[in-house]
């Protein structure tokens, strides 16, 4: 299943790489995988989804990702 | 998996220039200074409620609260997804102690170290969690344990736990991280 992420790496993961220095690779495989996980146990489409993002270990740098998964995105901070 | 990857947005990304316009490109809120008691007056309903690395480092009290003002913002059928750390954080940079090293401290002794807005680690058991949710109205229906097995072996082998954690599986203490997905059931 983690081939499903290689656009990350080949597309983004270098760009983001050359911006922050704090990327989590390891996180976009937990996420993916559980994408795949709903989306065959509740039979939705994630990609039409809007999603609300309480808040990430990884910074602003993942709900950039989200936003290719996701229809939309709100993310806060958590202080 | 990538066929429900929007590719249009993906091919955005791929030339993703990371300028002010970068967040509203990619349909992206950003709010800082959020409060618990903004939910309430948000308009908006949404589908999934995500966090990454975040509820470790949340007072248990304030969890809750979250969980049953989220409700005000989820559709009907909405789902939580959440990925928690419960790892020593500091065993991420010192590779001299495990992933459960903490929990050979009492809250005082913890607090010492960790006791502040930036290094703040609630030290919660996955099963902690699982009672937090059910008891805020939610159903868990998917559950992925990352077992430590260094931590596992360490536990096994008379690590001395504090009392507060005397009375959890070591299994569960061992328990690194996991994904969990919850649905609201009342």
């Amino acid at each position: 299943m983690i081939i499903s992420i290689l656009p990350f790496q080949s597309k983004i993961y270098s760009k983001v790489h050359q911006k922050f220095d704090r990327y989590e690779y390891g996180a976009i495989e937990t996420f993916s995988q559980a994408m795949i996980n709903i989306q065959n146990i509740l039979s939705i489409n994630i990609s039409s989804q809007k999603v609300f993002e309480l808040g990430s270990g990884i910074g602003l740098i993942h709900p950039l990702y989200f936003s290719i998964f996701f229809d939309s995105v709100t993310s806060i901070d958590v202080d | 998996m990538v066929a429900n990857i929007s590719v249009e947005k993906l091919n955005n990304f791929g030339d993703a220039c990371f300028d002010e316009n970068l967040l509203e490109r990619l349909d992206i809120t950003y709010i800082s200074n959020f409060k618990i008691t903004d939910f309430s007056s948000m308009k908006v309903k949404y589908d999934v409620f995500y966090s990454n690395n975040t509820l470790e480092h949340i007072p248990p009290a304030d969890i809750k609260r979250i969980l049953l003002e989220s409700k005000r913002i989820l559709n009907p059928g909405s789902i939580h997804l959440h990925r928690i750390d419960f790892s020593d954080h500091f065993s991420h940079i010192d590779q001299s102690i495990s992933s459960c090293h903490c929990l050979k401290y009492s809250d005082t002794s913890h607090n010492l170290i960790a006791g502040n807005q930036f290094a703040y680690h609630n030290r919660l058991i996955v099963n902690d969690f699982i009672g937090i949710f059910e008891s805020s109205g939610y159903k868990i229906i998917i559950l992925e344990k990352n077992i430590d097995l260094v931590a596992l072996r360490l536990l096994d082998s008379g690590f001395k736990l504090h009392e507060r954690f005397a009375s959890y599986k070591k299994e569960d203490l061992a328990t690194q991280d996991v994904v969990f997905v919850a649905q609201i059931i009342s």
